[in-house]
């Protein structure tokens, strides 16, 4: 992805996007578990079903296990896509002046924040807790400032200790260009 | 008179209609107005179309042969 090509309505003229930050793929998979479990019940479900019916002398229609079984899927699909919305929509987009928190909590219930300014971040930290998130690398990443909202968290971000880089080295570029205009040297 | 078996079908066939047509628009709108942000979108988009008439499809052919 060319992050050159990604321009928001109030972008300042010199930004530039650095990183884009998203939760980590095994967050996704985590919430699609029972998706699939759900999948799996009508083939348990239905030769139980037909052995409860064939005892009472009765036979289900080819035709009903298609349609039912179509019909189950078919909804269970569109909440899988629904959930890879919400779980792909959601994520911090790390420039050159600030970090820009875009969440998206549902359908048609999108927050497009700016987070924070580079030039008010104190601290940030990185929490990679537990085997699996060891394995796989992702954790959070906490963001102490310098605002009145003093703390700012993504939670189970893939690779955590990248974004913190990149954000630490951008707030350092900040730093420099912000002291040098207050110097009067730009 | 008889009442043919598939005629239960049809009001669970429009209800997944229904409900494909809530999704479909949320995803697709949300889908193309933001693509610029997302590139995965390109492969999700023809993936869940595909998917969901196929799906459809399935259910037609059910009550077809119900």
């Amino acid at each position: 992805m060319d992050l050159n090509r990604i321009k928001l309505k109030d972008f300042k003229v010199d930004e530039k996007v650095l990183i884009i930050a998203r939760h980590h793929w095994f967050v996704f998979f985590r919430d699609i578990i029972g998706l699939a479990l759900l999948f799996f019940l009508p083939f348990f479900a239905v030769p139980l079903l037909s052995i409860f019916v064939s005892a009472g002398g009765l036979s289900i229609p080819g035709g009903y296990g298609l349609f039912f079984g179509s019909f189950w899927a078919l909804i269970l699909w569109q909440l899988l896509f629904a959930r890879w919305t919400d779980y792909y929509f959601d994520i911090w987009i790390v420039t050159n002046w600030r970090i820009i928190d875009i969440d998206q909590k549902s359908f048609f219930n999108r927050d497009v924040a700016t987070m924070l300014n580079l030039d008010r971040i104190e601290d940030i930290a990185t929490r990679i807790n537990g085997v699996i998130a060891t394995f796989l690398d992702f954790g959070t990443i906490q963001i102490q400032t310098a605002a009145s909202h003093r703390e700012f968290i993504f939670s189970e971000a893939g690779n955590p200790r990248m974004v913190e880089k990149v954000i630490r080295k951008a707030q350092e570029e900040r730093a420099v260009i912000t002291g040098n205009r207050h110097h009067g040297e730009i | 008179m008889t009442i043919d078996p598939s005629f239960i079908l049809w009001p669970f066939f429009w209800l997944a209609l229904v409900a494909v047509f809530f999704y479909g628009f949320s995803l697709l709108y949300h889908w193309i107005r933001y693509a610029t942000l997302y590139p995965l979108v390109v492969f999700a988009l023809p993936a869940y179309l595909v998917g969901t008439i196929v799906l459809i499809g399935a259910m037609l052919a059910g009550i077809g042969s119900a």
